[in-house]
C-alpha cells in the first residue's frame, strides 16, 4: 500500500519536473532560434551592397554572391545541418516519452476501501474527501485511468505543440524569402523591416504557445490525482498523427533550403558557363584584332612602297552565334538534372485533431527549365549582337582585302599595268575600313559587363517568379500587387473596348439606316456639292526616284545596269550554269542537244549567256545573234540567218551551219512573232531549222516567260530543246549577296535611313519581333528590295541606285524603302489595258503598228493606247529598238495586276 | 391527334407565345441576319480583292449563311419548344401544316441544302439550269439566282436543281472553255481553215493559254453540203465568253475573206443554211 502511495506521488512529482524542463528547453530553442534569425537577416544587408551592380562583369558578381552566401545560406545550412530546428521536436518527444515510462510505472490495478484511499493518497489535501466514500473494498485501474485522462486532455496542448512548429517555420521561411528578394531584386534594405516584424511575429507567436502549453500541463496537473478515481477512458491518442504532421511541415522547410543550395550550385556553373562563353568570344577578338593590324600593316606597306602585292589571307574563323548559344546551352542541360524533379510545400490546414495538412507539390526543375528555355532567344540575341561586331570587323577585313584585289586587277587588266589612282584610291578605301573598328569600340561594344549577368539574373527572376506562381493559389494572385495591376489592366482594356463598339455601332447605325432610307426612296442620295479633282493614277514615286547623287566612277562601274560579263559578279546561278555544261557536253559527244532559256526581262538570261560564253563555250566559235526588227516570215528569217553567217544566198543553209559547227546564240526569240494570224511563220521555220540542226550546231535561245506561256500552246516550244532553264526570280539572300557583292569591293561604307515611324500601339505589340528583323534597316531594306524587285536583278540593282541619298566622305547613305501603294493604279488599269500589257510582255515591245495588227484596231487607237500607258509610266522606248517595252521599275507592279485577273 | 397523342396536357404552343419569347425570336433573328450581312460583305470583300480566289471565297458565302440560320431556327425553336418533347409537338405541327400548304418551300429547302452538300455549282460559276444560262450571283434556301448576258436576273426554285439537270462552264475556276461556231462551203482547203482557225483562238486577247485550243471539223447538210467548223478555246475569264466568241469569230471571219474562201455573191436557197456567210454562236 505503501509503495503504491509513494509511486502515485513520485509520478506526479515527476511530471511537474519533465515539464518544467521540456519548457526551459523549449523556451531555449526558441530564443536561439530567434537570436540566429536576426543575425543572419542582419547579416544579409551589408553584402547585399556588393550584390548590388547591375553592370558588374561576371566575375564580380560571382565573387559578391560567394561571399553573400558565406554570410547567410552556409550558416543557415550549417543550423539545419545540426538539427538544432528539430530541438523542439527532440525535446516534445523526451516528454512523451518520458511520460509514458511514468505510467507504465504507476499500478495497474489498486484494491480497497474508500477511507484507505483517502489514508493512503488524499494525505490533509482533501481533494477525494468528498469523492472516495465507499465502505466496500474497491478495485480501481490506476493507470489505465491516468492514461485515459492524459490522452483526453493532450489536443489543446498538441495544437500549441503544432502551432510552435509553424511558428518555427515560419520563421525560417521568412529568411528564405528574404534571401530571395535579396538574390532577385536586391531589394531587402525596403523589405529587411517588414522581414524581421515577420520574424519577431512569428516568435512571438511561439512564445505565447509556449506559455499556453505550460498552463495547460499544469491545469492537466492539476486534475491528475482526481481523474484516478472516475472510470479509465479508452484513451485515443491523434499524438502520433500531430507529431507526423509536424515531421512534414519540417520536412518541407529542409526540402526547401536543400533547393535553395541546388540553385546556387546551378548558378555557379552558369556562371562558369557564361565565362567559358566570353573566354571562346575573347579569343575569337583577339584573333580578330591581329588580322586587322596584319592588314593594316600590309596598306602601309602599299602605301609607302607604291608596289602592290597579294593581300596576306585571314586566319579567322567566326563561330555562328546559335551554335555558340548551343554550346552554352548544352551546358545548362547538364546541370539542370541537379535540381530536384519536385518540391512539396506542406502547411497546416487544420490543427484540430486529427490534423489536416496542405501540401503543394512544385516543379522546380520544370520551372528552371521553362525560364532557360524562355530567356534563350535573349540569350541568343546577346551573343548575335557580339558576333555581329566581331563579323562586321571580319567583313571589313575581308572587304579591304577584296578592295585592294579588286584595285589590283582593274590596274592589271588596263594593259600597262600602270597606277591610274586606283590602287591610290584602294589603299585609302582599305585604311577607313580598317579604322572602323578601334580597340576601344571594340571593347565597349562586344564584351560589355553587364549583358551576361543581367540576362543570368533575368532566368533566375523568371524561375523563381514561375515557382512563386506554383506556390500561391489563384486567388491569392488576384489579391497581390501584381493580380491586381492585371485586374485594372484589364477593366481598361474592356472599358476602352466597349467605348469604341459603342462608338462604331452608333456610326454603323447612322449609315444602314440612311442606306435603308435611300434604298427604299425615301430620302435621295447625298451628292457632295464640291467634287474633287480626280487625277490619272500614275506609277508610284517611289519606283522612279532617278538617282541625282554624283557617284564615284567605281561605284558607277561596279553598278552599271548592263549584262554581266564577270563571273565573280554571277549570284544564285550554279545550277543554270550546269545544266549548259551538260547540254554543251552532250552536243560534243554528237548527240542531239539544244537549250532554251527562259526569263523575265533583266533576270540575267544575257549574263548567264555571256558567263557561259567566257567559262563553258572555249572550245568552238560562238555566235550571237539578235533580231532588231521583227522577223515574221521563214524568208526574213533566211535572210537575218544568212547574214549573220555570212552566207551568199545561192547556197544551202544546213551546209553553211555544217560547217559553222558551233554554237548559235539566238537572244530576244520573242522577236520573231506577231500575236496574229499567220504571225508565227518565222518562229516555225527556226523550229523546224533547230530540229534539222540540232547534231551540227549548238543552239542557244533565250527568251521571256510570258512569250513562251503562249508558244507552248503555239509550237509545244520547249518539246523541241533537250535542256530548258528558267532564271526567273532570284531568292532574297541571292539579290542582297548580289548587291553587297558589289558595294563591298567599292570599299565604301554604308549607311541605312531608319525605317518609317510606326504607330507606337503596333510597334509596342511588335517589340519583340522587331528587335530581331525590323530594327535592323538594312535587313528590312533588302527584304523589301527584294520584294520590289520579284528577284529579278535589274530592277534591283535599279531600285539600289534609287534609294542612294547621299554619297559623303566614303559613306553611301541609303533611303528607307517606304511601303509603295499601287492599288490606285492597279484599279484604274482597265482590261484594255492589261491586253495591251500582256502583249508587250508577250513580244519584248511592240511599236503601235504593230499593236493595231495584234489587236485588229485602227492605227489611231493603237497609238492612243500606247500614249496612255506611256503616261502611267508603265512603258518606255526601247533604247536600241523600235517599239515600246514595259519598264523595269513598274514590271512587278505590272505582274502583279496581270496575275490578279489571271491573264498571267 | 398527333400532337394529342404526343402531350395531351403539358404543352400547348400557344402559351410560349409570350411577348418575351416573342421578342427574343425577333432578336435572334436580327442577329442572324446582321452576322450573315456582315460574313457575306467581308466574303466579297475578299473576293473582289483577290478575283483569282474569288471562287473559295464565294463559295464560303452560302455554307456560312446556311449554318448561321440553322443556328438562329435552332435557338427560336428551343424558345417556343423549350422541352424534346415540345420540339416533337411542334414539328408534327409543323409537319402537318407543310403537308397540307408548304410542299413546294420544304422541296426547295431541301433542294438549298442538296446544293450545299454536293455542290453542282457554286458562286461566280457560269452555269446553265434547265433553258437559263448565266453567272450564279446567290444561292439561298429557297432559290438560286443567276445574271445572264443580258444583264437580266433569273431566279431559279432550288427543287428544280435537284430534279434537273446543271451545266457547270467552269467548276469553281476563272477560265472556262469557249466554242465558236463558224460555217463553211464544203470545198474549202481543211488544212488552211486549221490553221486559220488555231491561230485565231490564239491571236484572240482573251485567250487562256495554259489550256489547249482545238478545232474540230464536221459535214453538215441541209439542202447542200456544208462545213461546221468548232473552235474550242479556253477565257480567261468566264465573263468574257461572249466577247471571245465574237472576237474569235471576227478574226477567223476577216480572214478567210482575205484568203478568198467566202463567194462574194449573196447566199441563195441552194447554198446552204442562211447564215452561212456570217454565223457565229
Amino acid at each position: 500500500m505503501n509503495s503504491t502511495a509513494k509511486s502515485l506521488s513520485q509520478t506526479v512529482t515527476k511530471l511537474e519536473q519533465i515539464q518544467t524542463r521540456t519548457l526551459q528547453e523549449l523556451t531555449r530553442t526558441h530564443e536561439e532560434s530567434l537570436k540566429v534569425a536576426l543575425e543572419l537577416l542582419e547579416n544579409l544587408l551589408p553584402n547585399l551592397e556588393q550584390l548590388d551592380s547591375p553592370i558588374a562583369s561576371l566575375e564580380e558578381i560571382s565573387d559578391a554572391r560567394t561571399k553573400f552566401r558565406h554570410g547567410f545560406l552556409q550558416p543557415l545550412v550549417k543550423y539545419f545541418g545540426r538539427q538544432r530546428h528539430r530541438r523542439m521536436s527532440a525535446s516534445l518527444e523526451t516528454f512523451y516519452r518520458e511520460r509514458d515510462e511514468l505510467l507504465w510505472e504507476l499500478p495497474d490495478v489498486w484494491q480497497g476501501r474508500g477511507a484507505d484511499f483517502l489514508m493512503l493518497f488524499d494525505e490533509g489535501s482533501g481533494h477525494f474527501s468528498g469523492s472516495a466514500r465507499w465502505s466496500r473494498p474497491r478495485q480501481l485501474r490506476l493507470r489505465a485511468a491516468a492514461a485515459g485522462y492524459l490522452a483526453a486532455h493532450e489536443q489543446t496542448r498538441l495544437i500549441c505543440e503544432d502551432r510552435l512548429v509553424m511558428g518555427l517555420v515560419h520563421t525560417f521561411r521568412a529568411l528564405l524569402v528574404a534571401w530571395e528578394v535579396a538574390v532577385t531584386s536586391r531589394a531587402l534594405p525596403q523589405y529587411a523591416k517588414v522581414v524581421d516584424t515577420l520574424i519577431r511575429q512569428s516568435m512571438d507567436s511561439v512564445k505565447d504557445n509556449l506559455l499556453h502549453w505550460a498552463a495547460q500541463n499544469n491545469k492537466e496537473l492539476a486534475g491528475f490525482t482526481k481523474a484516478l478515481l472516475k472510470k479509465p477512458r479508452t484513451p485515443r491518442s491523434a499524438r502520433s498523427k500531430h507529431q507526423l504532421a509536424q515531421g512534414s511541415v519540417l520536412r518541407s522547410l529542409e526540402a526547401d533550403l536543400v533547393l535553395q543550395e541546388e540553385i546556387e550550385r546551378f548558378w555557379d556553373s552558369s556562371v562558369e558557363s557564361l565565362l567559358k562563353l566570353r573566354r571562346r568570344l575573347s579569343r575569337e577578338l583577339e584573333s580578330l584584332k591581329s588580322d586587322r593590324d596584319t592588314m593594316v600593316a600590309f596598306v602601309e606597306g602599299v602605301e609607302e612602297e607604291e608596289v602592290c602585292g597579294k593581300p596576306p589571307a585571314g586566319r579567322v574563323k567566326i563561330l555562328p552565334f546559335r551554335s555558340q548559344t548551343d554550346t552554352v546551352f548544352e551546358e545548362f542541360d547538364e546541370q539542370t538534372p541537379k535540381i530536384p524533379d519536385t518540391l512539396s510545400v506542406v502547411r497546416f490546414k487544420r490543427f484540430k485533431s486529427p490534423p489536416k495538412v496542405h501540401r503543394f507539390n512544385l516543379s522546380p526543375l520544370v520551372c528552371m527549365i521553362k525560364a532557360l528555355a524562355d530567356n534563350r532567344e535573349d540569350l541568343e540575341w546577346r551573343i548575335k549582337k557580339v558576333v555581329e561586331v566581331h563579323l562586321a570587323l571580319f567583313q571589313e577585313i575581308e572587304r579591304a582585302r577584296d578592295v585592294i584585289t579588286y584595285a589590283r586587277e582593274v590596274v592589271h587588266g588596263e594593259g600597262d599595268g600602270s597606277d591610274d589612282g586606283a590602287i591610290r584610291d584602294a589603299t585609302a578605301n582599305a585604311t577607313r575600313l580598317l579604322a572602323l573598328y578601334s580597340d576601344q569600340r571594340l571593347d565597349a561594344t562586344s564584351l560589355a559587363g553587364g549583358t551576361w549577368t543581367q540576362w543570368l539574373d533575368q532566368v533566375f527572376l523568371e524561375y523563381r517568379e514561375r515557382l512563386g506562381r506554383d506556390r500561391m493559389d489563384f486567388l491569392k494572385f488576384l489579391v497581390s500587387s501584381r493580380g491586381r495591376q492585371s485586374q485594372r489592366t484589364l477593366l481598361r482594356v474592356a472599358g476602352r473596348g466597349v467605348k469604341e463598339s459603342r462608338r462604331r455601332f452608333r456610326v454603323w447605325l447612322t449609315t444602314t439606316s440612311r442606306r435603308f432610307l435611300v434604298g427604299i426612296g425615301w430620302q435621295g442620295e447625298e451628292r457632295s456639292v464640291l467634287t474633287a479633282p480626280t487625277r490619272r493614277a500614275l506609277l508610284p514615286e517611289e519606283y522612279l526616284k532617278v538617282n541625282s547623287t554624283a557617284l564615284p566612277a567605281i561605284y558607277q562601274r561596279l553598278f552599271k545596269v548592263e549584262p554581266l560579263d564577270d563571273t565573280r559578279f554571277m549570284v544564285g546561278r550554279s545550277d543554270e550554269m550546269e545544266a549548259i555544261r551538260e547540254a554543251y557536253s552532250l552536243w560534243q559527244n554528237q548527240r542531239a542537244a539544244a537549250i532554251l532559256i527562259t526569263g523575265q526581262r533583266g533576270s540575267g538570261k544575257t549574263s548567264l549567256l555571256n558567263c557561259a560564253e567566257s567559262e563553258i563555250f572555249t572550245s568552238h566559235p560562238v555566235l550571237r545573234l539578235e533580231a532588231v526588227d521583227r522577223i515574221l516570215t521563214k524568208d526574213q528569217l533566211d535572210q537575218f540567218l544568212r547574214r549573220a553567217l555570212d552566207v551568199p544566198a545561192d547556197r544551202p543553209m544546213l551546209e553553211a551551219l555544217e560547217e559553222f559547227g558551233g554554237v548559235l546564240v539566238l537572244e530576244e526569240v520573242e522577236r520573231l512573232f506577231l500575236r496574229k494570224i499567220g504571225g508565227y511563220d518565222a518562229m516555225t521555220a527556226l523550229i523546224d531549222l533547230i530540229g534539222m540542226t540540232q547534231n551540227l550546231c549548238l543552239w542557244v535561245l533565250a527568251l521571256n516567260e510570258v512569250s513562251l506561256r503562249l508558244l507552248e500552246r503555239v509550237f509545244q516550244l520547249s518539246s523541241s530543246f533537250s535542256h530548258r532553264i528558267r532564271t526567273s526570280g532570284v531568292s532574297p539572300p541571292d539579290v542582297q549577296e548580289a548587291i553587297l557583292l558589289r558595294h563591298n569591293l567599292s570599299g565604301f561604307s554604308l549607311q541605312f535611313d531608319a525605317p518609317p515611324v510606326m504607330d507606337k500601339k503596333i510597334s509596342g505589340r511588335l517589340s519583340k519581333w522587331r528587335r530581331w528583323s525590323e530594327s535592323d534597316s538594312s535587313a528590312l531594306f533588302f527584304r523589301k528590295l527584294s520584294e520590289n524587285s520579284a528577284g529579278v536583278f535589274r530592277t534591283a540593282l535599279e531600285l539600289w541606285h534609287g534609294h542612294i541619298r547621299l554619297f559623303e566622305g566614303g559613306v553611301v547613305f541609303m533611303h528607307a524603302f517606304h511601303e509603295v501603294d499601287s492599288s490606285p493604279l492597279m484599279v484604274e488599269l482597265g482590261q484594255d489595258d492589261l491586253f495591251f500589257l500582256v502583249a508587250i510582255l508577250q513580244h519584248g515591245s511592240l511599236t503601235p503598228e504593230e499593236v493595231a495588227e495584234v489587236f485588229e484596231i485602227p492605227l489611231v487607237a493603237a497609238r492612243t493606247a500606247i500614249d496612255e500607258l506611256w503616261g502611267r509610266e508603265l512603258i518606255h522606248t526601247e533604247p536600241t529598238r523600235p517599239g515600246f517595252r514595259v519598264t523595269p521599275e513598274a514590271l512587278p507592279l505590272v505582274k502583279e495586276a496581270l496575275y490578279r485577273k489571271n491573264l498571267l | 391527334m398527333l400532337l394529342l397523342a404526343v402531350e395531351p396536357h403539358k404543352f400547348s404552343f400557344w402559351d410560349q407565345l409570350t411577348p418575351l419569347n416573342i421578342s427574343q425570336a425577333v432578336l435572334w433573328g436580327l442577329g442572324a441576319f446582321v452576322i450573315i450581312k456582315v460574313f457575306d460583305r467581308g466574303l466579297e470583300a475578299l473576293a473582289d480583292a483577290a478575283p483569282r480566289a474569288r471562287f473559295f471565297f464565294k463559295g464560303l458565302i452560302p455554307v456560312v449563311r446556311f449554318l448561321i440560320t440553322l443556328v438562329a431556327a435552332l435557338i427560336i425553336a428551343h424558345l417556343f419548344a423549350p422541352t424534346p418533347e415540345a420540339m416533337v409537338a411542334v414539328t408534327a405541327s409543323v409537319g402537318l401544316a407543310i403537308g397540307f400548304g408548304a410542299q413546294d418551300l420544304v422541296k426547295n429547302v431541301i433542294g438549298g441544302m442538296v446544293i450545299l452538300a454536293d455542290r453542282p455549282y457554286q458562286l461566280g460559276d457560269r452555269v446553265m439550269i434547265g433553258d437559263a444560262y448565266g453567272e450564279i450571283d446567290h444561292i439561298g434556301l429557297r432559290s438560286t439566282k443567276m445574271t445572264n448576258s443580258d444583264d437580266t436576273r433569273i431566279t431559279i426554285p432550288n427543287a428544280e436543281v435537284l430534279s434537273g439537270k446543271v451545266w457547270n462552264s467552269n467548276s469553281g475556276v476563272p477560265d472556262a472553255q469557249v466554242a465558236t461556231e463558224v460555217y463553211l462551203p464544203h470545198d474549202v482547203d481543211p488544212h488552211l481553215v486549221r490553221r486559220i482557225a488555231m491561230e485565231a483562238a490564239l491571236s484572240s486577247p482573251y485567250i487562256y493559254p495554259d489550256k489547249p485550243v482545238s478545232v474540230i471539223f464536221s459535214e453538215v447538210l441541209n439542202q447542200r453540203p456544208y462545213l461546221k467548223v468548232r473552235i474550242k478555246a479556253y477565257v480567261y475569264d468566264h465573263r468574257y465568253e461572249p466577247k471571245m466568241q465574237s472576237d474569235i469569230t471576227v478574226r477567223v471571219k476577216s480572214e478567210f475573206r482575205r484568203q478568198g474562201l467566202y463567194r462574194t455573191s449573196q447566199p441563195t436557197d441552194n447554198d446552204g443554211p442562211a447564215d452561212l456567210q456570217d454565223h457565229s454562236e
